[in-house]
């Protein structure tokens, strides 16, 4: 990998869910350590472009490169143990399995040797699940188990990590929360590929962004040029321009 | 179930009111009756007639009214609310039971009284009696590996006899066309059982719920008719022999065939055909336990826990860097080895099979023990099978209510226990340097 390629690359990827096309030559790069943030509105696209990134649905065309390798068409279990990792849209979690079994499972792909010293850093960084480590995963708030995707998802100790719309459905309290949580991942070293409708606090976070819109990436540009855009606000911001 | 929640909270009862709601209730239930045991068993077919016998279904509608009535009654009564409200509150504890190291100490407890008695039972036991605890035995067997399949991975087996008819003939053929004996072919037969997992798991990997019970349960059928049709290789309806398992070459015979030394005769005690029962019954117990504490390790383990996440969530499974097909894979192999070994064991026990053993009822039979034990629960599993086969045993005289017996029993399980009559526990685990 040479010191100028970023960590992750797509270069004009399309997907398709049969005959309806979901991507549509979708670019983007993101840099080690920093934060890229992709907003738009319900049925853009955000959460196929994540998904295609896994592995599922296949992508139609163009490709990925992550830290110097081709990684397109290889199967979802292969990427996750290269070191991306994501806490999917909706949670996910094993409802019938304690908190701590579910945070067991995210290390599976780098095995179990350095376990008991992430499951200590994920509950420094969330002492609630510390709280909780017995509970079944299912009885926790949505903000909780939002919380308890992303732990799950620091557990294969990823060098990037995807998040699917962590505010989705929670109280703005914990929406807030849980972005400062964001901030803390990326200071201790992580990159993050951050996909939300939140506009606001995603942009406000993130050092890039881009508006992805029926498929196809819109606008591009910094975290303050993207909230300053009369056409964001417009969309996203409830601004009137 | 009345709606008597709400009313727990005040103190008085008002008996008009009750009164009023059970006379109702009784009425309803009486009308219900009537209409389900009206033409059950208000019309008796006579030759070409049908008699009317209407006093009888009027009789049994009475009878539930009254009971209806006192129910609905006791419910309101004070002693009855709290009952109820016991009954319920132990209902709504959350779902998932987590042990620890003083409760697992007095379980150690447990476990060896029940071991020991086990060890000891086989010797005071009848002939009769002992059979009944090896056909307990097996499905204990059963039990135990279908709950790999169903319990844990979730994947909803409705064929499982099929592996357990793989190891039975693979014992019955295997001896007679390989001229194996029992503990060679116990290996072989469990092997080849997983072998029949892995093809039956391959194709049905993609298929899930209704789709992947109906496969299972057609490859069920396709296993029963070939052992059925295939007169020239299995024997057909006329079945095979199984051979009869050795102690390290000791027969259990009165007289050895060709050479051999029979087990009375080495240790010089008198014969007894309940010998070979027992030998059974001690290794049977010997794999159930090996089985056991097998499960148990491999629930705690990468892939047991990846089975139940595996139930839990498939999607996120996969993006967690998990290969749900080599999962899935290794839960049905692993099943199906062990409904192997339980094939195995039944051959050799009844010395003698044909394919009418392994028909859809063993199937529903068995998966109706994984789910009344609570799906995923080892020790529910090992209650509901020994509860389903002894029981049965015991209440010979009123074998014709079996099957009533039986769909009561459901019944009352999904009101009361939806989770099955043991929740499943989880471990608490251990962390260096995290406290408590």
């Amino acid at each position: 990998m040479s010191p100028s390629e970023p960590l992750l690359q797509i270069h004009e990827l399309d997907a398709r869910y049969g005959p309806i096309q979901a991507l549509r030559q979708v670019s983007l790069h993101i840099d080690a350590g920093e934060i890229v943030t992709l907003i738009g509105a319900n049925g853009a696209g955000k959460s196929t472009l994540l998904m295609s990134l896994f592995g599922d649905p296949q992508p139609a065309g163009g490709w990925i490169r992550y830290q110097g390798h081709d990684i397109t068409g290889l199967p979802t279990h292969e990427i996750a143990k290269r070191g991306i990792a994501q806490a999917p849209e909706g949670r996910r979690i094993f409802a019938a399995m304690s908190v701590e079994e579910n945070l067991l499972m995210g290390a599976i792909p780098v095995g179990m040797d350095h376990m008991d010293a992430d499951l200590i850093k994920v509950f420094e960084l969330f002492p609630r699940l510390k709280e909780r480590r017995n509970q079944r995963a299912g009885t926790l708030s949505g903000g909780e188990q939002q919380m308890l995707a992303i732990g799950r998802a620091l557990m294969s100790r990823p060098r990037l990590l995807l998040l699917d719309e962590p505010s989705l459905g929670l109280a703005p309290l914990m929406v807030q929360r849980i972005f400062a949580t964001i901030r803390e991942i990326r200071d201790s070293g992580a990159t993050i590929f951050l996909v939300e409708q939140n506009a606001h606090h995603a942009l406000k976070l993130a050092q890039r962004g881009h508006v992805l819109v029926n498929g196809e990436i819109r606008l591009s540009g910094t975290g303050e040029e993207l909230l300053a855009d009369p056409e964001v606000r417009r969309a996203y911001l409830g601004g009137r321009g | 179930m009345p709606p008597v929640a709400a009313a727990s909270s005040t103190t008085r009862v008002h008996w008009s009111l009750v009164f009023r709601q059970a006379v109702l209730e009784a009425t309803a239930a009486f009308a219900l009756a009537l209409l389900l045991f009206g033409p059950i068993v208000g019309l008796v077919l006579d030759g070409y007639q049908v008699r009317n016998e209407l006093q009888r279904p009027l009789l049994i509608a009475a009878i539930i009214a009254a009971g209806r009535f006192l129910v609905t009654l006791a419910m309101h009564a004070p002693t009855g609310q709290a009952a109820l409200e016991r009954f319920n509150a132990r209902r709504r504890q959350p779902g998932v039971l987590v042990v620890n190291a003083s409760e697992s100490d007095r379980q150690r407890w447990w476990l060896l009284a029940i071991v020991a008695v086990s060890l000891t039972l086989p010797f005071l036991a009848s002939k009769y009696w002992l059979t009944v605890l090896i056909q307990a035995m097996i499905y204990v067997l059963l039990g135990l590996g279908l709950n790999i399949v169903v319990g844990l991975a979730g994947l909803l087996d409705l064929g499982y006899v099929a592996f357990y008819a793989v190891g039975a003939y693979g014992l019955a053929l295997g001896a007679q066309y390989l001229d194996l004996g029992f503990w060679s072919a116990l290996p072989l037969a469990a092997m080849l059982a997983a072998l029949f997992g892995g093809v039956l798991g391959f194709p049905v990997l993609r298929m899930h719920g209704d789709y992947l019970a109906i496969v299972t349960l057609g490859f069920g059928e396709i296993i029963r008719l070939v052992l059925n049709n295939w007169l020239e290789f299995t024997g057909g309806p006329n079945g095979v022999s199984a051979p009869a398992p050795q102690l390290f070459g000791l027969e259990f015979t009165r007289t050895a065939k060709d050479g051999g030394v029979p087990f009375h005769e080495y240790f010089q005690i008198s014969y007894d055909p309940l010998h070979r029962f027992i030998f059974i019954y001690l290794a049977l117990f010997l794999i159930v336990c090996l089985m056991v504490v097998v499960v148990t390790r491999l629930r705690n383990m990468p892939v047991g826990r990846a089975w139940e996440a595996l139930r839990e969530d498939e999607i996120a499974c996969r993006a967690l860097g998990i290969n749900h097909v080599l999962v899935k894979l290794s839960a049905f192999m692993m099943g199906a080895m062990v409904g192997g070994i339980a094939g195995v064991f039944f051959a050799t026990y009844q010395g003698f099979i044909n394919p009418t053993s392994f028909n859809f009822f063993e199937s529903a039979l068995i998966v109706a023990i994984v789910v009344l034990g609570g799906l995923g629960s080892t020790t529910g599993v090992i209650v509901a099978a020994l509860v389903l086969t002894i029981l049965p045993e015991l209440l010979r005289a009123f074998a014709d209510y079996r099957v009533f017996a039986f769909g009561v029993l459901m019944v009352l399980m999904m009101i009361w226990r939806p989770r099955g009559l043991i929740r499943p526990r989880r471990r608490a685990f251990e962390v260096k340097g995290l406290c408590r």
